[in-house]
């Protein structure tokens, strides 16, 4: 009989705050159906082995999935005590008329269990409903299409109750704690505790402006790619740092110099907004700030995933101008390029195909450190800061490939060509490789572009590598090569820290665009090829191309995943603050039109109000954004992406479908807030 | 020519499907000449605040004219309505209204921002206001941190710092202890004899002795007035009180 009474009331309770427990249930239903999804893709992944490159692309689902858990978690668990807070009033009124602590731990646990069970049936049968769509959508982004059958992998169904069932039980939990806490009188007057008119802390806003500016500037000057994303955490913490701190004292100190000039504060438009935002940034400028640090992650996440996903040929590309080149390492010395030459023609015109475009030649890298007064390959350690690229290759090798009105002279004696793109070396300069000195005869840049275009698809375009800057040597033949790499090899003895390769590339096109007979001739040549004493390796455009879209669309995928994650809680936390703004500011409307405000001017008060509280965080996502961007396209360079349009394009095209979502929930939010207000007719 | 002059105004309330009627003002006529102090006394229900809607140009009557120095209230429009209000009119309410937002000062300089007065014009009219009313020491500080008496005399000053016409009160000394009470009637009495003409609405038989004239409404009709003439305020409190058991026994009243 008892059971049911509580049971009543929470219904009731329910139905009666449908606007602030059906967004609710809405975002639950979301998390829920999304986990589901995102656990089904990873477990369908991770059972269908069909093609190549499944692993990453298994892995970065599985950990797309935690952080899906983690965040959904984390997101109820946040809007629960939010609006656990919210109705400290009603609670305190149950207690005055009578029920007990525990009897109101009742009625909270029903309303937990019809919202949350309502939530977490509903979720799943969307998730089972969606999952073979997004399944299919990721298999299509990859460009695989993989035959699987309709299923409901119990594990991904269990994780997801379990996980949910957990969350609820830890809100359950913290609103035990928080009704124990509380006496009946607090419950009664927590709504109207913190009336008191914000004070301005100048020291906090000073602080939050120097953080964020350090925070802006290590990002913007960031330069060495495989530091930046320890400076990226770094600009990453401050700028958070800042921005709540901005926001919580910066914003009131500002409102409170706009006090100050009295001219402008006693204006028609100015008067209402500015002292009511005084008291509305005291209360949600930690919600203003979170929504702003979420909105830049957003944005960020989406933006760098899309592009990474639409970049992907051009990192192929990139990575594989030829469709196959073989590498072998030189160990001793040149090594029988005809024999190796042979076996690769008949190997490919058994298969039917012929060999074309081909290039082949000798290179020589070295990635150590240099030293003072232009000494490079010097002994000593390893240090991020001093790092120096060196490729060197034959000028004979060169004059071989180019055609006639790019061949370079022949070099004199202890003399080299080189480029280096930043044109740190001048012409006729001493350098020391190894401790020998060699004069620099400098290339120009149209002469350099003819030598990379040259060179292009034979070897690893380390130009654009993200490992650092790169000074490009010709020697004048393949012995010079030889006898540099030897002396690198004498300098490692010594304890030298440092990467030395000598390889003999062979690339070339053969017109085969199936993946799986791709790999079995490569299988095949490499069998061979060490069969006849040649150890290569070989890479394949078609057949990597696989994994590279494996890797890229699952991060695209947990991108979207995460991105619409964010977005969800973003607009539930506008969508409450407003509401709960709604009803105090009824108040203060109604005085307003009797001290004699127009329904119009009232109108117009509250659109500038609604505005300011909406965009004001994205304008500052924006500005982070803005800021972060070189540091974000430097860590995409590490993933070999670096095309600076596509990313600017993903970047403004991400802003631009975050603010159309963005202002779809500002009309609907000002619609209920209106209603509330009561200015709606 | 009376400063405010009521005619023949009439108001039903009828639910929304026109099914029942309710006439909360029958046939009320009246007027209040410059300077006059006038309370209109009633109980709940008998449709004085309903008329002070009306004359506070909230509501309007199903029939009848108000005349605000010669201009019928009624044919104002709509969109006309809040700026006459600002111009004309200053309200004191029950339950203050004050915006817990703004400071004292800034309370009281509400209705002249919304007519876009400059701050040294508003600075200069607050000064004398606020010693008036015992109030200059309360001016930066927030309306939660003064007491009920001081919120009221605020509503006042924000009241009387557009210089209106007519000052309308609805039961200022409703929510108030006694003290504050007599402090806020004995400001109204300062103020009416600086030539202020106040219509104030009210059920409290101590407020009404403070004015000239009362005014008795009863089941929407003025049922009988009082005129204060030389009596003090004792004496018309039992007049008052005199009038109201008579009214309340449903008796005639002989003066």
């Amino acid at each position: 009989m008892t059971r049911k009474l509580y049971y009543s009331l929470a219904k009731n309770n329910i139905k009666k705050n449908k606007s602030t427990f059906f967004p609710f249930l809405i975002s639950i239903l979301i998390m829920v159906a999304m986990f589901y999804i995102i656990s089904f893709i990873s477990y369908e992944v991770s059972h269908a082995k069909g093609f190549y490159g499944m692993e990453p692309m298994e892995m970065i689902l599985q950990f797309g999935t935690y952080v899906c858990g983690i965040f959904a978690a984390l997101v109820i668990f946040y809007t629960n005590s939010f609006l656990l807070k919210q109705r400290s009033k009603e609670l305190g009124l149950y207690s005055m008329l009578g029920l007990e602590k525990r009897h109101i731990a009742k009625v909270l646990f029903w309303e937990n269990c019809i919202i949350g069970l309502a939530g977490l049936a509903g979720g799943l049968i969307l998730g089972i409903l969606f999952s073979r769509f997004m399944s299919l959508l990721l298999f299509k982004m990859i460009g695989t299409s993989i035959k699987l059958g309709f299923s409901i992998p119990t594990i991904s169904v269990m994780s997801t109750i379990l996980l949910f069932l957990a969350v609820y039980f830890v809100n359950f939990v913290v609103a035990n704690i928080r009704v124990a806490r509380l006496k009946p009188i607090e419950l009664l007057q927590s709504e109207k505790k913190g009336e008191k008119e914000p004070k301005a802390n100048w020291l906090l806003a000073v602080l939050g402006i120097v953080s964020l500016g350090i925070g802006y500037y290590l990002s913007v000057t960031t330069k060495n790619p495989i530091k930046a994303l320890n400076t990226f955490f770094m600009a990453v913490l401050l700028v958070i740092l800042g921005n709540y701190l901005l926001f919580i004292s910066g914003s009131v100190m500002l409102l409170k110099v706009l006090k100050k000039n009295k001219r402008f504060y006693y204006h028609k438009s100015h008067f209402i907004s500015v002292s009511g935002m005084t008291y509305r940034m005291k209360r949600n400028a930690v919600g203003l700030a979170n929504i702003c640090i979420l909105s830049t992650a957003v944005l960020i996440i989406l933006s760098s995933t899309v592009c990474l996903y639409m970049g992907i040929e051009d990192v192929l590309h990139q990575q594989y101008p030829r469709d196959l080149r073989i590498v072998c390492d030189v160990k001793k010395e040149e090594i029988n390029t005809d024999k190796m030459e042979k076996i690769v023609q008949q190997k490919v015109k058994k298969a039917g195909k012929e060999t074309l475009q081909v290039k082949k030649g000798y290179s020589f890298n070295y990635l150590g450190c240099k030293g003072k007064n232009n000494h490079y390959m010097i002994a000593g350690t390893f240090d991020v800061d001093n790092m120096q690229y060196l490729t060197m290759y034959s000028l004979e090798e060169y004059n071989q490939l180019a055609d006639n009105d790019n061949k370079l002279p022949e070099l004199g004696e202890k003399e080299i060509w080189a480029y280096d793109e930043k044109g740190t070396l001048k012409d006729r300069q001493k350098i020391f490789l190894a401790d020998e000195a060699y004069t620099v005869r400098i290339l120009k840049q149209e002469q350099f572009q003819q030598m990379r275009d040259a060179k292009k698809g034979l070897y690893f375009d380390t130009d654009e590598s993200s490992l650092g800057e790169t000074i490009n040597f010709f020697l004048p033949n393949v012995k010079e090569l030889c006898k540099m790499k030897k002396k690198a090899e004498q300098l490692e003895k010594k304890g030298n820290f440092s990467y030395p390769t000598f390889q003999y590339a062979y690339a070339f096109n053969m017109s085969e665009k199936n993946a799986k007979k791709m790999e079995t001739f490569v299988d095949n040549l490499e069998k061979t090829l060490k069969e006849a004493g040649l150890d290569s390796q070989i890479r394949s455009l078609v057949v990597n191309r696989d994994a590279f879209y494996g890797i890229f669309a699952s991060l695209f995928f947990i991108g979207i995943f995460i991105g619409s994650l964010f977005l969800v809680t973003t607009v539930l936390i506008i969508y409450y603050k407003q509401i709960s703004e709604g009803y105090e500011d009824k108040e203060r409307f109604r005085i307003l039109q009797k001290v004699g405000m127009t329904t119009e001017e009232v109108k117009k008060v509250i659109r500038s109000q609604i505005l300011q509280v909406f965009f004001l965080p994205i304008f500052l996502a924006s500005l982070h954004i803005a800021f972060a961007f070189p540091c974000v396209e430097k860590i995409l360079e590490m993933f070999l992406m670096s095309n600076r349009t596509l990313f600017i394009c993903c970047t403004v095209g991400s802003i631009f479908v975050f603010l159309v979502g963005y202002g779809i929930v500002y009309k609907l939010t000002a619609k209920t807030y209106y209603r509330i207000v009561g200015t709606n007719n | 020519m009376a400063l405010l002059e009521v005619k023949n105004v009439r108001r039903v309330y009828s639910t929304r499907f026109g099914g029942n009627k309710v006439e909360a003002l029958k046939n009320i006529n009246f007027s209040v000449e410059e300077g006059e102090y006038v309370a209109i006394m009633g109980e709940s229900g008998s449709g004085k605040t309903t008329l002070l809607n009306i004359l506070a140009t909230v509501d309007r009557p199903t029939a009848g004219e108000v005349l605000l120095k010669g201009e019928n209230l009624v044919a104002i429009p709509e969109k006309e309505l809040a700026r006459f209000r600002r111009e004309h009119l200053g309200f004191v309410f029950q339950d203050f209204n004050l915006l817990d937002t703004l400071s004292i000062e800034d309370n009281i300089y509400l209705p002249l921002v919304l007519a876009g007065k400059k701050y040294q014009e508003m600075n200069g009219k607050l000064n004398g206001l606020a010693s008036k009313l015992g109030i200059a020491q309360l001016l930066k500080k927030f309306p939660y941190e003064v007491s009920g008496g001081q919120k009221q005399r605020t509503a006042v000053a924000r009241a009387m710092i557009t210089n209106p016409d007519i000052l309308l009160a609805d039961e200022p000394t409703g929510a108030l202890d006694s003290r504050s009470a007599d402090d806020l009637l004995n400001s109204f009495t300062d103020i009416h004899e600086k030539g202020q003409t106040i219509v104030m609405v009210t059920h409290s038989v101590k407020a009404a002795s403070h004015a000239g004239r009362v005014l008795f409404i009863k089941d929407g009709e003025i049922y009988h007035q009082l005129y204060r003439g030389n009596l003090s305020n004792e004496e018309m409190y039992k007049k008052i009180s005199n009038t109201l058991t008579v009214l309340l026994s449903g008796g005639e009243v002989n003066d």
